[in-house]
């Protein structure tokens, strides 16, 4: 990773503290932002056929995956068709 | 967010539920950077039916007298999908009873601590879920002794190691 990067990485991480730290109660502004925006991009027409132009469905397991113990990745990822409950 | 808190609080104190609280993404955002999420994720401990099944039917019919909307299995408060869910294990019933209770504008609320919220995770396993755990890690937020503590009563230490090993660093 290079130093401009690094910087970067840096500075979201900086950025991420302090809303961690803000009281909850300014955050909730910002919950219904993301809350409106999640909502805004999954209505959308782009994120409803987004996949639909390969030929494998890549859907977010929704289950419970078994962390491999050794250190193959577990696959996050998948071809089946289960939509799990959203967050 | 401050009437959706009042209500499920109301809730509580005019002996509809139990003892709850709040978990998920939401109760996340107590001790994070807010989280996008659709939802708040109520665990409440329900009274049981004779039958000894679960119940929802008295938080429906409750909320639905004062004027809320259901919506599939969520009701709308304050603008906000809520869900009711029964603590499904040992785990999260001791979430539920070792809430803490915290203000919000006044109104009164009680979230999960951040080492069940990581339990939980750990316990869910899903890939977001391991994202949030490791931004519970880096906000420096968790009790280290408590949370092993719970590791160890509710059989996830040997999850715990796999998901030290792969994600993070110094772990063995």
């Amino acid at each position: 990773m290079n130093a401009q990067m690094q910087v970067i990485l840096e500075s979201k991480r900086r950025e991420r503290h302090r809303l961690a730290a803000l009281p909850f109660s300014e955050k909730i502004p910002l919950l219904e932002k993301l809350r409106d925006r999640a909502m805004a991009i999954e209505g959308s027409a782009l994120y409803r056929i987004r996949g639909t132009h390969t030929d494998k469905k890549w859907v977010v397991k929704e289950t419970a995956l078994p962390i491999a113990s050794d250190d193959e990745t577990a696959h996050v990822y998948d071809g089946g068709t289960k939509a799990g409950k959203r967050e | 967010m401050k009437d959706t808190l009042e209500t499920i609080h109301r809730m509580r104190t005019d002996g509809i539920i139990g003892a709850y609280a709040i978990g998920g993404a939401v109760g996340a955002t107590f001790y994070l950077e807010p989280v996008a999420t659709m939802d708040v994720d109520v665990f409440v401990s329900f009274k049981e039916a004779g039958s000894g099944l679960i119940s929802l039917a008295p938080i429906y019919t409750y909320l639905q007298a004062k004027g809320y909307a259901l919506r599939g299995e969520y009701v709308l408060i304050g603008g906000w999908p809520v869900q009711f869910l029964p603590p499904a294990d040992a785990l999260g019933e001791e979430a539920v009873a070792e809430a803490v209770a915290a203000e919000v504008e006044g109104a009164s609320t009680r979230v999960m601590t951040a080492e069940h919220l990581v339990a939980i995770a750990l316990q869910l396993g899903r890939a977001k879920d391991h994202a949030r755990i490791l931004q519970f890690i880096e906000a420096g937020v968790l009790d280290t002794e408590k949370l092993d503590s719970i590791l160890d009563r509710h059989g996830l230490r040997e999850k715990w190691t796999c998901f030290e090993r792969r994600f993070l660093d110094g772990a063995t």
